[in-house]
Order: structure tokens, then C-alpha cells, then sequence
């Protein structure tokens, strides 16, 4: 690339402002044009600038200020550079804000890789970089896979549903991001008693899934489209590059390495990273077309002529960079699908021209000896054996199926199970059966003569409606369907307790266009809350799932809130009892007698809070009704287990009902008096 | 079933709501085609017999395919019959009436009223009602001229599913010849109970009917105490947008079916529909035909079984059950006093 120069006045003399790359630090260097005149050479170390000044665009002058320090304590010294020509100086300022820039980033770099206590190759006196680079990078390559190795024992451990029942830590993980699952576990466990294995039980997927979101190895990707250079408020470019990041350049792109290896510790690693940024290399690298118009790095950018597919076994020395731009490479192509080989040859350009039997002003003794050779070969062919036919056959297929894209290809059969259906369950059942057996034949034989006379005579379609009795019907039957479709309305805003219990399809919940208006915000509260999102209507779209306490709580509008998290809460909690009642129950297990105990009493229980809350409003008969409706299907899944463990227990008491046991019983279950006394009361 | 079945209708709703008004108007203005199929189970209509009969219903029918025929020019009828006994036990069950395979079919044709030239409905009546009307009138009387009158017949199935199967087949052949412009939609005039179903092809139609976007109309006719038993037709309706309608006032029935059933296909995603039943989702069990609220299903083929069959092989796919399976389903629950007590003691300690 070529060096920045432009030319500048300093105290009304004419000289060349230059800036020097290649150095480090870069220097800025002013010297006169006029060589008889003796003004001494200014020179500008680029890491002593602190500030930078330039006049406005709009003004006529054009004078850029360097202000520099010699150190921390010296003053600042200001050199002022007059300019003839706006895009020079544009120019000069843009390369130095850039280098300053680049100085500011390699310094924080620096710093913190001493104060990540990496290694010591940002310090330029260090001992040779490039094997201590290499060990380093060796000893990520064997950590990584160490770290492999590590992770899948880990993963394995981490499914086994033994140890995430142990796994207390994670599980404590899983309750703070679900805070429903957080109020649930309280409520059973924390305030009733549940065991927390038993919870967990029922929910290793949740653990299982979430061990697995949070312990996924990324695999490679491609690093350096990852990293986009911020540009800050006060000209500095911020590239911010972790240590990983760096490991997967190295890995990616040997030709950084190479660069890296070759340049440090001639440059800082601050430095250098900073440069690479800002580098040609980096842009071609990371697949921009035009890296060729940024000014780039004049240090790095000889590495772009290297070629793409450099490995770390061609060392190439400084010399052979100039070499290397088109450098051999051992992969061997085959003929028959090398591109640029075809491009040499060409038939289609020179017509017929190249095949000398097509042509007619050829030698016609050359030709015939041709046809000759040609009926020799044809013959010698015919006659030769099937085996080498094949041969070649089969190595023209090789080559087909080297062209071919057989990855493209689509190569899906899917597999069907057979089912052979039994056809004679399939089979209507008989309606004489079921229907013909209480009629009076004589009757239905006189009915269905009756019948066979309904349409002798013209049928007067009037009488539909002439009746005084037609014309009662009609008006209730219209009461009716209004009736129904006032309900569907209202269960329509309900929709959010419909959709979740029982997954109706959503079109029912939609609203007529008469009472959109007043439902309107009923159906946006209904989406959110709702599973299935897509609620078709014209003037609401789809709102993804965002359910908040506060909207859903508009559907019951006279419910008052805390009654309603109330009721949430006892409802949830209960749930969860019931779910383990069932799956215990049915285990049939003789060892979950006791678990099956405690959480018998832990339903019975839940039934006395579902009591206590209804039992709080019953002043308020409207809400009361209104609570039962809401709360009645799980009443009746109470009612239901604990009737069926009660009928159990009956049932088996009765069957060992020997003195002993009961003895027995009564001494060692302290804790199941209240087990006792209901059992009492179904018996009674 | 909404888990196994598509969502055909919502996306469908959806794509209309994002539609322009234009779109919006070509549905407005597209021809739609009623399937009507009335199930004529004579058992059924003798029962009925003190609320409405097949004439009642017959008049008010007349009635809604003139409705429909009304609303566009280009509006089609088909119109069938389900679990007639005329034909005995060969050749009875579902039959179309409309558009007829025998009388007449030139739609201007000349030879109005029935065969003895006498009119079966008011010869001033406009001339498609008509046309239609006749036809379908005929049709039904000499469907019913072939009932038996004594109750003879040993065996007789209900084919309200083969019925749904010849509609659903129109309405396919009509899109064939429409490009899918025309909307369908099926009104099923039910007597019968459908517990007698074959589960299996009616379980098809329903699905066939949801692919095909046609919305499956139940009207339900039972004596005043009757226990409604219609649970293959109800989730019919609930799965293709239909609408279920347990008729309470028969002689009202014109009313229903000019106001409820009346709803095209292309109105129900903006208007709630006046289904009048909660709609049962229970199935019912393969081998007893009983419905259930709990029981088992077969893995490999979904039938539902209230109980273990004794060979443990699904009656349906014969695929042999998991004895370990079957095992721990057989198990019956332990409660209360047990040998184990000691060892339940601990875990208790330990748990607390």
C-alpha cells in the first residue's frame, strides 16, 4: 500500500508531510521541499500524540494541529501543519486518527492480557514469539479436547435421571428461570410437604432439556464475521476479541498464524491485532468484496498475496513471499473437471477445425489411414473380452459419479409400517338390534304404509308456518339459536379458560362482527394467553405469546385479583398432588403405600383450601357461584382420587382383615388418624 | 383429534384475514354447494312420529334448498338419503336423489310434476326451485314406496357413513370442475344415533371433510327425553367448523334451517356459530362401542379398547401388546396396610 504523504507549509514553508508505516511506533516526518533552506526535519512519533486538531470544513484555512507529549509529565507541544488543499489534508487526518486509534486499542490489549495473566509475548522484549505461540496454541488444541472428553462423560452424567434428581444445584436453576414452576414447588413442597424428588420425578424432562441447553458446545464457526469493528464516539475503532477468539483465527486462518508468528514480538500482540483489524488481510479474509479500496495495513497486507490454502507445513521464509503469490499447490485436480483446463481447450472455438477427418480440404491419404486405424481399433474392441468393457464402462461411470452432486440429491424413502386392519371392526352395528325390538309391528306396518302416501298429493310448502303451533315453534326456535349464539359470544371471551382446557379450535372463539367492538379487547387478552397464537380476526393480528397477570385477569372483569391468584395458586398446587396421587396409584407398587398415604391427606387437604376459599366469599353469592364454576372440575378430580384410594383401602382392609394387622396398623401409622376417620365416614 | 388433524381452517381463516377487500369480494360472490344428507331410518321416524314426519320435514326442506338456490345463481344442491330399508339388506343405505340418476336431468327440461304428470309442489313455483324441489320429492317417494312394511329384515346397518363417503365424493368432483372456486359445506338431517357407526370410515370422512375444507352441518332430530347420543357427529362438526344443533322445536324447524344452516362456509370464520351442544370428545371403545371416558390405546394403530383384550393383541392391527406392559396396566393399586411396613416407615423418616 502506498505510504500517506501530502504536501503541507509549516511557519509559511512548503514541505512533504509523510507518514511512516513501517516503523514502530509509526512516525509522522515533515521536511522541507526547498533543501537550500535549512528547516529542521520534523519528526512526530505517533505514539506521542494526544490530541489532534483540524480546522472546520466550512473554513477557508485548512491547518491540522498535532499536539504530542514527550511523556506523562512534559507539556504538550503543538505542531501545526498549514494545508493548500482540503483532500490532502482529509487524507493525512484520516491515516493519523486511524493509527492513534489503533495505539489506544493495542494499549488496552496489551494491558489486559497482563492482567488476564496470559502469556508474555505482548511485552516486546520477550523471548522469541513464535514457539511459545505455538505451544500455546498446542496446549488450547489439547485442552479443547480434553474439554471434549470432559463434556461428554458430563453430559452422560448430566442424563442420567438418577444424578438430575441430585442435582440441587440445577434444579434450583430450573426454578428461578420458570417462575411458575417456582410458585408451584413452594406451594407443594415448601408449604405442604411434598417430597422434592417426587416433584422432580415427574419433571426430569424439564431438568434433562434444561441440563442439556446450558451444557451445549458450540462447534466451529466462522470467527472473524463474528467481529465487527464498533466505531466509538471519539475516533477509536473498538474491536473487542477474546482470547477463544483469537484460538479460533489461529485455527482457521494458518495464514495469521503466519503473520503472528512472523511479527511478534517485532510488534506488540496489541499492536498487531490492532493492525490485522484494520488490515486488507483481514477484510479479504472475512470475505469482502472490495478490501481492495480500504487503506489497510502496510505490514500485514503482504500476507495477502500468500496463497489461500498456506498450511503450517510450507514455512515460507520473508523472501519467498514475492515467490509464493502463485504458489503450487500439491492438490491434484482431475483433468476431467479442472475448469481452467477446459478453458485451454476449448473445441467449441475453433468449430470442426481441430478434427482434421471433418474437414474436406484435408489430405485424403492422411484421412484414410485414419479410418483405417479407426476400423482396426473398432474391430479390435468388438473382439475384445466383456470383462474389459466392463472396466471401462465402470470407469466412466466413476466419472459420472465424480460430476454428479449426489449430496443435492434428495434421497428419501420413507418407510411405512403395514397395518393390517381388522375390517370386521369396521362394521356398522346393527340398528334392528338396537331400535327394532320394543316397536309394535302393526303399528310401525301402518306408519309405513302412512309413509309411502306423503307425496300422492301437492305438497303445500305454507304449512310450514300456518299453524298456530308452527308458528309458536318458529318464534322459539329462534329464541334458541339466539340464545346459543349469545352463549358462544360469551364463551367466546371466556375463550383463554376454553382454549386452555380443553384446546378448542379457536375459530369458535371468534366474535360476530356485531359484538367485536365491546369484545375487542377480550380477544386481544385471549391471544396472549392462549397456546394456539393464530386468532384470525381481520382486525387483530396474531400477538405472539406474552401473558400478563394483568391482562388475563380482564376476562373475569369482577374477579378480584388476589382472589384470582388465589384460586390460581390452590388450583396448581392441587394439580400437582393429583399427579402424583395417580401416578403412584397406579403404579401399584407395594412401596409407595406410605408416599400414596402422604398424599392422601395432602389431597384432602387441598380440598379443605378449595372449601376455605369459597368459603370466604359466600357473602358474595355472584363471585361464589362464579368461583365454584371456576374451581368445580378439579373438586371432582378430588373427590374422585380420594373416593378411589378410600374405595381401595376398604377393599383391602376387608380382604386382610385379621386382628394383627390391624394392630399392627394402628401403631405404626400415627400419622394417618385423619386417613381414619374419612375412611370411617365412607363406611358408614 | 385437533392434534392429529392439520389445522386446515385456521391457516385457511388466516390467509383470509390478511386478504385485500378484493379477495374478501370474489369469496363474497363465489357460488357455494349444499350436500344434504337425510338420514331416513324408519325405525327412527316411527318413534318420531308424534313430533314431526318425513312430510314435515320434506316441506321445510323444499324450503332451504330454495334458500340456498336463492342466494346465487350459480348455487348447487345434492341431496342424499342415509339408512333406507327399501332395497333390503343388498342393495339398501345411501342413495342421491339429487342431482337424479334416473328422472329427467335436463335442467330445462319440460316434463315437470311426477310420473303420473300430477305436480308435487306448486306448478307457479319459479322454475330452478322447482325443477329441484320435484325432483328431490320424487325420488323420496319412490325411495319409500320400496319400504318394507313388516319389520322382516334380519340385519340392517347404518350407512350414514357411506353417505358422507358419495357427498364428499361430489364435492370433490365439483372442485375438479370449479378449480376450487365453489365452497362446500354438508348438512347432515340426523334420527339415528351414532354409536352404530363404523368407527374407522367415519373417522375418514371426518378427516377427508377437514382436509377438504368443507364444514360438516349436524341437525339432530330425537324425542324431547331423548339421550343424546351423537358423539361421532358432534366432533364432526367440531372439527370442520361445523355446527352441531339438537332440534328442541320441530315444528319450528324452517327456522333453523333458514337462520343456523344457512351460514356459507365462507361466514364462519367472522360469525359464532349457534351450536346449541356441548360437544362430547370422548371416543367411544372398539370392541364394546360403549363411550369412555378412560381407557387404552393401541400404540402401533390408536383404537381405543375400555379393556385389555384376552389374547393381548390389538383387535384392530393385531400387533401383539408388551406383556410387561399389559403387567404394569393390570396392576391393581396398594393402599393402606401392607407387609412393607418397616421399610415404608423409613422412607417416610428419611422424606421428612
Amino acid at each position: 500500500m502506498a505510504t500517506v504523504f501530502g504536501a503541507a507549509l509549516v511557519k509559511d514553508k512548503s514541505g512533504m508531510l509523510t507518514i511512516h508505516e513501517e516503523y514502530s511506533p509509526p512516525k509522522l516526518v515533515w521536511k522541507s521541499i526547498d533543501s537550500s533552506i535549512n528547516v529542521p526535519i520534523i519528526e512526530i512519533p505517533l505514539d506521542r500524540i494526544t490530541n489532534l486538531q483540524a480546522t472546520k470544513p466550512s473554513s477557508a484555512k485548512m491547518m491540522l494541529n498535532v499536539i504530542t507529549k514527550e511523556n506523562e509529565t512534559a507539556a504538550p507541544k503543538k505542531n501545526v501543519f498549514a494545508f493548500t488543499h482540503r483532500p490532502t489534508m482529509d487524507n493525512i487526518k484520516g491515516a493519523l486518527q486511524q493509527i492513534v486509534a489503533r495505539k489506544k486499542t493495542s494499549i488496552q490489549a496489551a494491558q489486559q492480557s497482563i492482567s488476564e495473566g496470559g502469556s508474555n509475548t505482548a511485552t516486546p522484549s520477550g523471548a522469541p514469539g513464535t514457539p511459545q505461540a505455538q505451544l500455546q496454541q498446542q496446549q488450547a488444541q489439547q485442552q479443547q479436547q480434553q474439554q471434549i472428553v470432559v463434556d461428554d462423560e458430563f453430559l452422560s452424567n448430566l442424563l442420567d435421571s438418577k444424578r438430575l434428581l441430585k442435582n440441587h444445584a440445577l434444579q434450583q436453576k430450573v426454578l428461578i428461570e420458570n417462575k411458575q414452576l417456582m410458585s408451584t414447588f413452594q406451594e407443594a413442597v415448601m408449604n405442604n410437604g411434598l417430597d422434592p424428588t417426587e416433584f422432580w420425578n415427574t419433571r426430569i424432562h424439564l431438568l434433562r432439556s434444561y441440563a442439556i441447553q446450558h451444557n451445549q458446545r458450540k462447534g466451529p464457526y466462522n470467527v472473524l464475521s463474528t467481529i465487527k469493528p464498533v466505531a466509538s464516539s471519539d475516533n477509536q475503532v473498538d474491536v473487542s476479541v477474546t482470547r477463544e477468539k483469537i484460538h479460533a483465527i489461529f485455527e482457521q486462518y494458518p495464514i495469521v498464524r503466519k503473520a503472528y508468528d512472523d511479527n511478534v514480538p517485532k510488534l506488540s500482540e496489541g499492536d498487531f491485532w490492532s493492525r490485522f483489524f484494520s488490515s486488507k488481510l483481514f477484510r479479504k479474509l472475512r470475505g469482502e468484496k472490495n478490501y481492495n479500496k480500504v487503506r489497510g495495513d502496510i505490514i500485514l497486507d503482504k500476507y495477502l498475496y500468500y496463497d489461500p490454502d498456506f498450511t503450517d507445513d510450507i514455512q515460507g521464509d520473508e523472501d519467498e513471499i514475492g515467490k509464493n503469490k502463485k504458489q503450487k499447490t500439491n492438490e491434484h485436480i482431475d483433468k476431467f473437471i479442472d475448469v481452467f483446463a477446459n478453458e485451454e481447450d476449448v473445441s467449441a472455438k475453433y468449430g470442426n477445425a481441430p478434427d482434421m477427418t471433418m474437414r474436406y480440404d484435408k489430405d485424403q491419404d492422411m484421412v484414410s489411414i485414419l479410418r483405417d486405424m479407426n476400423r482396426l481399433s473398432k474391430n479390435m474392441l468388438s473382439n475384445a473380452t466383456k470383462d474389459k468393457d466392463e472396466t471401462l464402462e465402470e470407469e466412466e461411470h466413476e466419472k459420472e459419479d465424480q460430476l454428479a452432486f449426489s449430496d443435492l440429491e434428495e434421497k428419501e424413502t420413507t418407510e411405512y409400517n403395514e397395518l393390517k386392519v381388522n375390517s370386521n371392526l369396521n362394521i356398522a352395528a346393527n340398528l334392528l338390534e338396537k331400535n327394532g325390538a320394543k316397536i309394535d309391528k302393526l303399528q310401525y306396518s301402518k306408519f309405513i304404509s302412512n309413509m309411502k302416501s306423503y307425496f300422492d298429493e301437492e305438497l303445500d310448502l305454507a304449512e310450514t308456518y300456518e299453524s298456530e303451533e308452527s308458528k309458536k315453534q318458529i318464534l322459539e326456535a329462534s329464541k334458541e339459536i339466539s340464545a346459543a349464539v349469545k352463549l358462544n359470544s360469551k364463551q367466546s371471551r371466556q375463550s383463554w379458560q376454553i382454549s386452555k382446557l380443553q384446546g378448542l379450535d379457536s375459530m369458535q372463539m371468534l366474535s360476530s362482527s356485531a359484538s367485536s367492538a365491546s369484545s375487542s379487547t377480550n380477544i386481544t387478552a385471549a391471544n396472549n394467553s392462549g397456546n394456539n397464537g393464530a386468532f384470525p380476526t381481520p382486525n387483530s393480528p396474531p400477538i405472539p405469546n406474552a401473558s400478563s397477570g394483568s391482562q388475563q385477569d380482564e376476562i373475569i372483569p369482577d374477579f378480584p385479583v388476589p382472589l384470582l391468584e388465589n384460586l390460581r395458586l390452590t388450583h396448581s398446587t392441587s394439580i400437582e398432588f393429583l399427579r402424583h396421587f395417580w401416578l403412584h396409584f397406579s403404579s401399584g407398587s407395594k412401596h409407595q403405600v406410605g408416599t400414596l398415604q402422604k398424599l392422601y391427606n395432602s389431597l384432602q387437604k387441598s380440598h379443605q383450601r378449595v372449601d376455605a376459599i369459597l368459603k370466604q366469599i359466600e357473602d358474595n353469592p355472584k363471585l361464589c357461584m362464579k368461583a365454584k364454576e371456576v374451581m368445580g372440575p378439579l373438586i371432582n378430580s378430588l373427590d374422585k382420587a380420594i373416593q378411589k384410594y378410600e374405595a381401595e383401602l376398604y377393599k383391602q382392609a376387608n380382604n386382610d382383615n385379621t386382628p394383627n394387622n390391624g394392630l399392627t396398623h394402628k401403631s405404626e401409622n400415627n400419622n394417618s388418624s385423619s386417613l381414619n376417620t374419612s375412611f370411617v365416614k365412607t363406611t358408614t | 383429534m385437533d392434534e392429529i388433524a392439520d389445522r386446515v381452517f385456521q391457516a385457511d381463516d388466516v390467509s383470509i384475514a390478511a386478504g385485500s377487500s378484493s379477495t374478501l369480494q370474489a369469496f363474497d360472490e363465489s357460488p357455494s354447494s349444499l350436500s344434504l344428507i337425510i338420514d331416513i331410518n324408519p325405525l327412527q321416524w316411527f318413534r318420531l312420529k308424534d313430533q314431526i314426519d318425513l312430510k314435515d320435514l320434506s316441506r321445510s326442506i323444499c324450503i332451504y334448498l330454495n334458500c340456498h338456490l336463492s342466494l346465487n345463481s350459480s348455487n348447487k344442491v345434492n341431496v342424499l338419503v342415509a339408512n333406507n330399508f327399501s332395497d333390503g339388506e343388498e342393495n339398501g343405505g345411501s342413495k342421491i336423489l339429487f342431482p337424479s340418476i334416473h328422472t329427467k336431468t335436463d335442467e330445462h327440461g319440460s316434463s315437470f310434476g311426477n310420473s303420473q304428470g300430477k305436480n308435487l309442489v306448486n306448478p307457479n313455483m319459479y322454475r330452478q326451485f322447482r325443477f329441484v324441489d320435484e325432483i328431490f320429492l320424487e325420488e323420496l317417494h319412490s325411495i319409500l314406496q320400496k319400504e318394507p312394511t313388516e319389520l322382516n329384515i334380519k340385519n340392517f346397518k347404518n350407512t350414514l357413513s357411506g353417505a358422507l363417503s358419495i357427498s364428499l365424493s361430489y364435492i370433490n368432483k365439483l372442485n375438479l370442475s370449479n378449480d376450487g372456486l365453489l365452497k362446500s359445506r354438508i348438512l347432515i338431517i340426523s334420527v339415528t344415533d351414532d354409536d352404530s357407526l363404523p368407527y374407522i370410515s367415519t373417522m375418514n370422512c371426518i378427516f377427508a371433510a377437514q382436509k377438504m375444507k368443507v364444514p360438516i352441518d349436524v341437525l339432530k332430530l330425537d324425542k324431547k327425553d331423548g339421550v343424546n347420543n351423537s358423539i361421532f357427529l358432534q366432533q364432526a362438526t367440531d372439527a370442520t367448523n361445523g355446527i352441531f344443533q339438537k332440534i328442541t322445536h320441530p315444528k319450528g324447524l324452517v327456522q333453523y334451517l333458514s337462520t343456523s344452516f344457512l351460514i356459507d362456509s365462507n361466514l364462519r370464520s367472522i360469525l359464532i356459530l349457534p351450536t346449541n351442544f356441548k360437544i362430547d370428545f370422548r371416543s367411544s371403545c372398539f370392541l364394546t362401542k360403549k363411550i369412555i371416558d378412560i381407557g387404552y390405546v393401541c400404540s402401533v394403530c390408536l383404537c381405543i379398547l375400555s379393556l385389555i383384550p384376552k389374547n393381548h393383541r390389538c383387535p384392530v392391527c393385531d400387533s401383539k401388546f408388551d406383556d410387561k406392559v399389559i403387567e404394569k396396566l393390570l396392576k391393581k393399586p396398594v393402599v393402606g396396610v401392607s407387609n412393607t411396613n418397616g421399610k415404608k416407615k423409613r422412607k417416610i423418616n428419611s422424606v421428612m
